[in-house]
């Protein structure tokens, strides 16, 4: 081999290692440092102040992770465990952005806990919100998707303190979470499903207001109370159609959306027991419902089924629930209730020309012809003439540790 | 441009050295050979020469040369020494010999060691002498005799360091070639196992035996293995990695494709399933060719266990294997690239944890993980009393300062700590540095591409070692390849009367240990005994 | 050609990872609705039938490449030309799969990274890979086929456990009739995947008992076409047909929700890794394919010379190929179309033309 110059052999060599360096000292382009990172933990958005380039007022919620996480490093002020910012603009995706001026990193968006949004924008239309949380890989569709109700505006709905968790939209995501699953009334809407609904027609997505003084909800004195003056609450199903507010479910009538979306996992249902209104309280503890639609002289007609099981929690009056006929009386006031509750759903579902339920899609499994027909007149004209028959099927199992009251009455 | 198959290049050629080879032959004269044996060690002060006279009337002048400290005193005097000088008197019955039919006599009928050769030229007598043998000379005769009385201090047989069992046997290997073949020769009674002998190293002249089983080895790997072995020429052969070093397959690769032990009982086994073990004098751990990587992973300790608590630890070890390669890689992936991918409550008490540290966490990982490896270099060579306090000091110590101090976060510190516990998991310490060398460039992919970029680390490695062969057996056997029926004792272990074949690839001739249908043990439907002629009801005992 | 001989069961890794390719992950099919499972199953009723015609070649010259025996059918000039035609084709697919990856890491995680960065480290690493022989390759197959298994095992269990699956999003049954389901079948799927595994042609002489190729190819086929209408279906009944139809990868998005116990959640890496070891592997066949064609067809003694500037024309036709992820949709429509002549055409003619030769040759004697 000759002195002079790189070997033959050795020339593929010499480039790979060129092309590494190359690669390689370039830099790394996509790594974040942690504690850069301006982690979103909520977001809301109201109304802006015109109507196209500030459209949106966004507020992002940030989390402070010392604050939060019990702070080590020891000796720091203490300052509030999350952050609030807000901006506005025309599209979500410019006003976050925009955001960038005020907050000390870059917004992080995928552990983003819920999305609040204020009712005035409800009412002109959501339609538009929804695409960049779909598009952007950095949002992840399980968060639940929440209406403000009432004079609030979102951003203070986010900003309420609490006690029993140190970020506010952690807290607003387990409240709603344990509201579904104990109370069962309101149930929370995930944003995939919102988007579904959006495409569909209609879709109801889940309320929340503000109990007390709208304005000291945003310090951290209001925790220190033990009864605080701000708190919140989830209330209220919004019916949306085409993307816009039109109207609220509330109690009896919002719980029926739940039984007939086959998410009720526990409530509790009150009985009347003679004359004594609503003196037995019966605990659902397993329910399940299914909907079948069946074509009836070129109409659909839809049944829908509900069993549940349930066991007593309360009995004000002296009926002997150890006697299983009494058990079995039971059992048909309840399933009544139950009926009249879906009943009264759907009715207000039909009032409104909203298939909330998304019927339709099983109209199109029952007969795909007819569905190709009604489908542009399914909502406004078929869907609220529509026949439908609820059939309730519930079995009370246990009755606690007593079977009879210590009342006499 | 190398090719997949073939498995070794050509050793590197080297000028012949001059080497003073004394290949000529003794001498007649017994001064003349004393002096030439006492010129080329130079006098050293550890060579005896002990000369007398035998025959009548003491005509012939007789000496015995050996090593002080190398020599078994006892023997020399009473077999050696006493012999030739007390029956003097049968001599002198008969005539008075020629030196060459003294030589003869002394060695057929006087000598009652046990291992009496023969010494014609200096560079045999040299081998002998410096072997520990005693060299009897005598006057007037051009050969000589080597006499195996060997002794000297050696270090007895003690319980393995590196390699310890609970329920197994605990004796390991010493310095001493015969000491060990001994031992395995205890294991296995069969006069199918074979040695071959024979001495490497220009200088050193060290003892070299090749251990195997006729009939279960494969043919053509001994005759490879010794290629090899011919082919090496070096001044020494100190330790048997001088040996692996030059027989391997793959030079340019961090995993060992030589097993290496100081147990017998393993030795033993891998003998029976068609390996060589290679020993060399002077060093208590041979080596076993072929290797294949799982065979890292296992114990002895396995057999002697039960099978169940023998396939969970071959589990857990190849999980520990996994997580000192890919833990502080992957740590340094998911928060620097995706933290999306974390879960909520965690990913913020990690950026709590960081909020002050000054350093991105590649350094900080690199810079923790280099510690742990100067600690654990220290605490080696550490003197026996201080290792104990630099090692508390160090973990403990340091890391709590470091924490404090706000240089490394604890969530830092945990991955390296869990690491490092990991890889003492590994049971053979070559596998175990190849491991702990591999996470470094793990990690610098890591830090680059994210969990892309060990992905891509990951398939590197995998093509790399499937690509290795040891003695033409693929390295990754029986993976890949898969052998489905070598698969009972690889991850796990299954219970011993299902083990009936010996690995596949390994011995290629006689693959059957047991026969398939070896009544598998005891059925408990029938009680667990088998069935009697009485008619008594199983469950009395 | 080299002097290598690959199991059967590394040839079948090799294939079921081949197959399942980047159809895996990205929108495949989706635009037949909801029945495009049908259509996945229909294509793989013409994958099995483009299988015959492949193995009557192979069984004609059981020694040769392609690139051989098309030169032998067709003749010196003519044949090289045609050959070298299927060489420059796999190298364009190889060219879109380490695009295709490319896209997803960086649309998904690592959305600073350049292109070029992540598509010249994928193809260094096949380069070395391709380098070490195909029996390495055929080996690192068999670990990464376990592997394989156990991620899909244990993504599709997750998804089917988390609860969001509603396996009546499949229905109705032929919403829109046959058409779309005939219409998406021919030619699209039967050309990817079904159609791709004429890169396989350039691999049967390795096989070390040729006589399982049918049984080897024919259980790779099948399986993935089985395992890929599954997906279509498990993916559909997580995010309905209409998400499905907008969403670029599909199974992505579909893993991305399972959310257990609040814990086990965020699961995209198993799909990121999943994608990663399909296309790594059928690049590196489409690669190695290639350049086993082009050493054949320029009479080179080995492979490695060429390997890496043939790698640098991949990493090159990757990012120029297309400027956008639409375009590249774009092109991939219109190739797959156009892709009917050597998939099919071509094959059936060569067989054609080969049995008219041996008929003659028959009728000479």
């Amino acid at each position: 081999m000759s002195q002079r110059g790189i070997p033959m052999r050795h020339k593929p060599f010499m480039l790979i290692v060129v092309c590494i360096f190359v690669v390689l000292l370039s830099g790394c382009w996509d790594r974040e440092e942690l504690q850069q990172l301006s982690i979103v933990s909520g977001m809301a958005i109201d109304k802006g102040s015109d109507k196209i380039k500030n459209r949106y007022r966004v507020t992002v919620q940030i989390i402070n992770p010392s604050q939060v996480a019990g702070g080590q490093q020891g000796g720091k002020v203490q300052a509030s465990p999350v952050t609030t910012f807000t901006e506005t603009g025309s599209t979500l995706a410019e006003t976050l952005r925009k955001i960038s001026t005020k907050s000390p990193g870059e917004l992080f968006f995928p552990h983003l806990q819920v999305l609040v949004i204020g009712e005035k924008v409800a009412e002109e239309g959501i339609e538009d919100l929804f695409d960049m949380i779909e598009r952007d890989a950095q949002f992840r569709v399980l968060f639940p998707v929440l209406i403000a109700r009432g004079h609030a505006t979102a951003k203070e709905t986010l900003e309420v303190t609490t006690s029993l968790e140190a970020i506010p939209s952690a807290k607003i995501g387990d409240a709603l979470k344990s509201s579904e699953e104990d109370w069962g009334t309101y149930k929370s809407t995930r944003a995939d499903q919102v988007i579904q609904g959006l495409k569909e027609g209609s879709v109801v997505v889940t309320g929340i207001k503000i109990d007390g003084e709208r304005k000291s909800g945003n310090a951290t004195t209001n925790m220190q109370q033990i009864s605080p003056s701000t708190q919140l609450e989830i209330n209220g199903m919004a019916i949306f159609k085409n993307g816009k507010l039109e109207n609220w479910l509330e109690g009896h009538a919002a719980r029926g959306v739940t039984w007939i979306t086959n998410e009720m996992k526990r409530t509790v249902i009150n009985l009347n027991c003679g004359k004594k209104k609503e003196a037995t309280a019966i605990e659902i503890s397993r329910a399940k419902s299914s909907t079948h639609v069946t074509i009836k002289h070129q109409k659909p007609v839809i049944y829908i089924t509900v069993h549940a099981e349930g066991a007593v929690l309360e009995n004000n009056c002296s009926k002997d629930l150890g006697k299983s006929k009494v058990l079995g009386q039971l059992d048909e006031q309840l399933e009544e209730e139950i009926k009249q509750e879906v009943l009264l759903t759907v009715k207000r579902a039909q009032k409104q020309k909203s298939d909330i339920f998304n019927f339709g899609a099983k109209v199109n499994m029952a007969d795909k012809r007819i569905w190709k027909n009604i489908e542009t007149s399914w909502e406004k004209d078929i869907f609220p003439e529509t026949e439908v028959y609820v059939n309730v099927q519930a079995i009370i199992r246990r009755t606690g540790m007593t079977t009879k009251s210590y009342l006499n009455k | 441009m190398r090719k997949a198959r073939k498995p070794k290049k050509m050793v590197p050629q080297y000028e012949e050295k001059e080497m003073t080879t004394n290949k000529e032959a003794l001498s007649s004269s017994l001064a003349e050979n004393l002096t030439k044996v006492k010129d080329s060690l130079g006098n050293s002060g550890d060579l005896v020469v002990r000369d007398f006279k035998m025959g009548k009337p003491f005509l012939c002048k007789v000496a015995s040369v050996y090593i002080n400290g190398l020599t078994d005193k006892e023997i020399l005097g009473t077999s050696i020494i006493e012999r030739m000088m007390n029956d003097v008197d049968m001599i002198e019955k008969e005539d008075p010999y020629l030196p060459s039919q003294l030589g003869t006599y002394i060695k057929e009928h006087m000598l009652t060691i046990t291992n009496v050769g023969e010494v014609t030229n200096f560079d045999k007598l040299f081998l002998h002498l410096l072997s520990g043998e005693t060299i009897v000379l005598v006057d007037g005769w051009d050969q000589a005799f080597a006499c195996s009385a060997q002794g000297g201090d050696l270090r007895a047989i003690s319980e393995p360091v590196a390699e310890s069992s609970v329920r197994g046997p605990r004796d390991s290997f010493t310095e001493s070639l015969m000491s060990n073949t001994a031992m395995i020769r205890r294991r296995i009674k069969s006069p199918n196992l074979w040695l071959e002998t024979m001495e490497m190293g220009t200088i050193t002249q060290t003892g070299v035996g090749m251990m195997y089983v006729k009939g279960i080895v494969n043919d053509k790997l001994l005759t490879e293995i010794k290629e090899r072995i011919n082919k090496i020429e070096v001044d020494e052969v100190q330790g048997s990695n001088t040996i692996e070093e030059w027989i391997t397959d793959e030079t340019w690769t961090p995993w060992p494709t030589v097993f290496v032990t100081e147990r017998p009982d393993v030795v033993a086994g891998n003998l029976l399933e068609g390996r060589v073990v290679i020993f060399v004098n002077e060093t208590p751990t041979p080596l076993i060719v072929p290797a294949t990587w799982n065979q890292f992973f296992q114990t002895a300790e396995d057999y002697y266990l039960r099978w169940t608590m023998a396939s969970f630890l071959r589990m857990l070890r190849i999980i520990s294997f996994l997580i000192t390669l890919l833990g502080p890689s992957l740590f340094i992936a998911f928060l620097s690239f995706h933290p999306e991918l974390i879960p909520t409550p965690l990913l913020i008490n990690l950026a709590a944890q960081r909020q002050s540290i000054p350093f991105p966490i590649i350094i900080e990982a690199l810079l923790m993980e280099f510690t742990f490896e100067v600690l654990r270099e220290a605490g080696i060579r550490m003197p026996r009393p201080v290792g104990q306090a630099v090692s508390i000091v160090g973990a403990l110590v340091l890391g709590e300062a470091a924490v404090s101090a706000g240089i490394v976060s604890s969530a830092m510190v945990i991955v390296v700590a869990a690491t490092a516990i990991s890889s003492f998991t590994i049971p053979h310490y070559a596998m175990t540095d190849a491991t702990r060398l591999l996470r470094f460039g793990m990690m610098i992919l890591a830090s680059f591409f994210g969990l892309y970029g060990i992905g891509l680390g990951v398939i590197m490695l995998v093509a790399h070692t499937c690509s290795l062969r040891s003695f033409g057996i693929p390295y990754l056997a029986p993976f890949a390849p898969i052998i489905l029926a070598d698969q009972k004792d690889s991850i796990f272990r299954f219970p011993l009367p299902f083990l009936s074949k010996r690995p596949r690839l390994v011995s290629q001739i006689k693959t059957q240990r047991t026969d398939d249908n070896y009544n598998r043990g005891p059925s408990p439907r029938e009680g667990g005994m088998k069935k009697h002629e009485s008619k008594r009801d199983s469950n009395e005992t | 050609m080299e002097k290598a001989k690959i199991s059967v069961i590394q040839l079948f890794a090799l294939m079921f990872i081949f197959e399942m390719g980047t159809a895996l992950v990205v929108n495949y099919g989706a635009y037949a609705g909801k029945d495009a499972w049908l259509s996945i199953l229909l294509a793989l009723c013409g994958g099995i039938v483009l299988f015959f015609i492949y193995y009557f070649l192979f069984r004609q010259y059981p020694d040769l490449l392609l690139t051989g025996y098309v030169r032998e059918i067709f003749g010196k000039y003519i044949g090289w030309i045609v050959a070298l035609l299927y060489c420059l084709h796999f190298l364009y697919v190889c060219g879109r799969n380490v695009r295709e990856l490319g896209d997803l890491l960086v649309s998904s995680t690592l959305s600073e990274t350049p292109l070029l960065a992540i598509n010249l480290t994928l193809v260094l690493v096949m380069c070395y890979v391709i380098h070490l022989g195909i029996e390495v390759v055929g080996r690192t197959a068999e670990v990464f086929f376990v592997i394989l298994l156990l991620l899909g095992a244990g993504g599709n269990f997750f998804v089917l456990v988390s609860g969001d699956v509603d396996f009546h999003q499949i229905r109705p049954f032929l919403e829109h009739g046959w058409k779309p389901i005939f219409t998406t079948a021919f030619p699209h799927l039967i050309i990817f995947p079904f159609g791709e595994m004429i890169a396989f042609t350039m691999l049967l002489p390795y096989l070390n008992r040729p006589q399982l190729v049918k049984r080897v190819w024919l259980g790779a086929v099948i399986s993935s076409g089985l395992i890929l209408s599954w997906m279509f279906v498990l993916n559909t009944s997580v995010l309905g047909i209409d998400v499905m139809q907008r969403s670029v990868f599909p199974t992505l998005t579909a893993v991305g929700k399972v959310n257990l116990f609040d814990f086990i959640e965020r699961l995209d890496a198993i799909v990121v890794f999943t994608l990663l070891i399909t296309v790594f592997f059928k690049a590196s066949i489409y690669l190695y394919a290639a350049v086993i064609g082009i050493a054949d067809l320029f009479k080179l003694n080995n492979y490695h010379q060429i390997l890496l500037p043939i790698g640098t024309v991949v990493i090159f036709l990757s990012l120029s190929m297309a400027s956008s992820f639409s375009e590249h949709t774009k092109e991939g429509f219109l190739f797959n179309s156009l892709a009917v002549i050597p998939f099919i055409i071509l094959p059936v003619l060569l067989l054609l033309v080969s049995i008219i030769r041996k008929h003659f040759k028959k009728k000479m004697n």
